[in-house]
This record gives structure tokens, sequence and C-alpha cells, in this order.
């Protein structure tokens, strides 16, 4: 059985290396937050199965949860932020919209092509 | 190996496949949508699988209901993060993925404007409150 759990843990090291591809090689800043925290749950699983490779279960187990709550407030922070940075550019958008069309209020309107 | 371990192993066994899945599916699907459908899913079954059979392989003691834990703790927060990621990149902007045939026909409905679909018809389509 610790066979099982040593080769288990080599598996998942090597899914790790595989998934910084994602990190290095992803097209937008999306691709490497995912991998960051597809990263992040194998790192959880890893520490779990290090807990039963050193026979340290307990205190192990207390690194795995502590670094599971660490991620998963990581990744929601970062998407807030850019959510935020999102709505902060669709306000913008908006704004300057709005300013143009009080600029030239008579023109662009339905009503100016129909009057003549 | 008493009979919980030949347990616990078909566990392992099936949290290492779904693993594999989502790594897969991280690395070689088209867009970042759908790859982030393969992480928040397949991933979430596969640690599910794999502290599940841990926790047999340990037996009933202390430490497997801390395995349990963390296992409840995974299945919820993993798809949480995973969807707020996708929210943010849905709402700026980023493109999806289509099949190429639909993007074909997508390119040829947009390229004769007139000939679209009527306006009632995306307007009644598009709230669509009434049960």
């Amino acid at each position: 059985m610790s066979e099982i759990i040593v080769g288990l843990a080599v598996f998942i090291s090597l899914l790790i290396a595989a998934s910084f591809y994602r990190i290095f090689a992803g097209p937008t800043l999306y691709d490497r937050l995912l991998g960051v925290g597809a990263i992040g749950t194998h790192a959880v699983l890893l520490l779990a199965l290090f807990g039963f490779m050193f026979s340290r279960l307990s205190g192990f187990l207390d690194l795995a949860i502590t670094y599971a709550i660490l991620n998963f407030v990581g990744v929601v922070a970062i998407a807030k932020f850019l959510d935020l940075d999102t709505a902060d550019r669709r306000e913008e958008a908006e704004a300057a919209a709005g300013m143009t069309a009080a600029v030239t209020p008579g023109e662009s309107g339905p009503d100016g092509e129909k009057g003549p | 190996m008493t009979p919980l371990d030949w347990i616990a192993v078909v566990f392992l066994a099936g949290g290492a496949f779904f693993l594999v899945v989502s790594t897969v599916g991280l690395l070689r699907l088209p867009d970042f949508f759908s790859r982030a459908h393969a992480v928040g899913k397949s991933e979430t079954l596969g640690s599910f699988l794999l502290l599940v059979g841990l926790a047999l392989h340990h037996g009933f003691v202390l430490e497997s209901g801390k395995l349990l834990l963390v296992t409840l703790f995974i299945a919820a927060t993993n798809p949480t993060g995973i969807h707020a990621l996708t929210r943010a990149a849905l709402r700026a902007g980023e493109d999806i993925w289509v099949q190429p045939k639909d993007r074909r026909r997508k390119a040829e409905s947009s390229g004769a404007p007139t000939s679209g679909t009527p306006p009632g018809e995306v307007a009644g389509g598009t709230p669509g409150g009434s049960p």
C-alpha cells in the first residue's frame, strides 16, 4: 500500500509539472489563473499524500487545510479584482458615450433625419 | 491487504483517472471556458475520490475525519473559485470558441445585415421571464 501512495505522489507531481505549461503559455490572464488554481488543488492532494509517506498525517493535514483556504481566497480575490477592473472600464466607456451624446444632441437622433 | 484496502485502491485509481482527465483538458481544450469546465468538474471529482480513498485506507480514526473535512472543503471551494474566475472572464468579454461550421454560419449571417432575425423575435426571446 505504501508503494501505491508513493506512486500516486510521483504521479501528481507529474500532473503539476504538466499544468505549468498552461501558466507559461496560456493565451490569456484567466488561463494562467486557472492553471494556478489547478496546481493549488493538486498541491493539497500532494500534502495529504506526504502525510501518509512521512507518517505525520495530522500535521500535514493541517497544512493541507491551510493551503486549500489560501488557494480559494487567492483565486476568488484575484477574480473579483479583475471583475472590478472590467466594471471600471465599462463605466468609463458609458460615461464617454453619454458625453458625446450630450455634446451633439440634435444631429445623431432619428428625429434629426426625419425633419427635412 | 484487507478488503477495505482493496476498496481504497479502487477509489485511488478513480481519483488518479479523473485527475488525468482534468489535466489533459487543461492542456488540450480550445478556449478558456472549456478549460475551466474541465478543471472545475473533473478535478473536483478526482480530489474527492482520492481523499476518500485515503480516508478508507487510514481507517476510522480522527485523521480520517480531518481528511473528510479537506474533501468537503475542496468540493465546496474548487468549483466556486473557478466559477468566480469564469464570471470575471465572461464579463471582460473573453472570446467563446464555437465549432468551425457554426463560425462560418455566423459570419454569413452577420455579412447580410438586413436578412437577420426580426427584432421582435430577439426582444421576445431575451427576457424570457414568463413561465
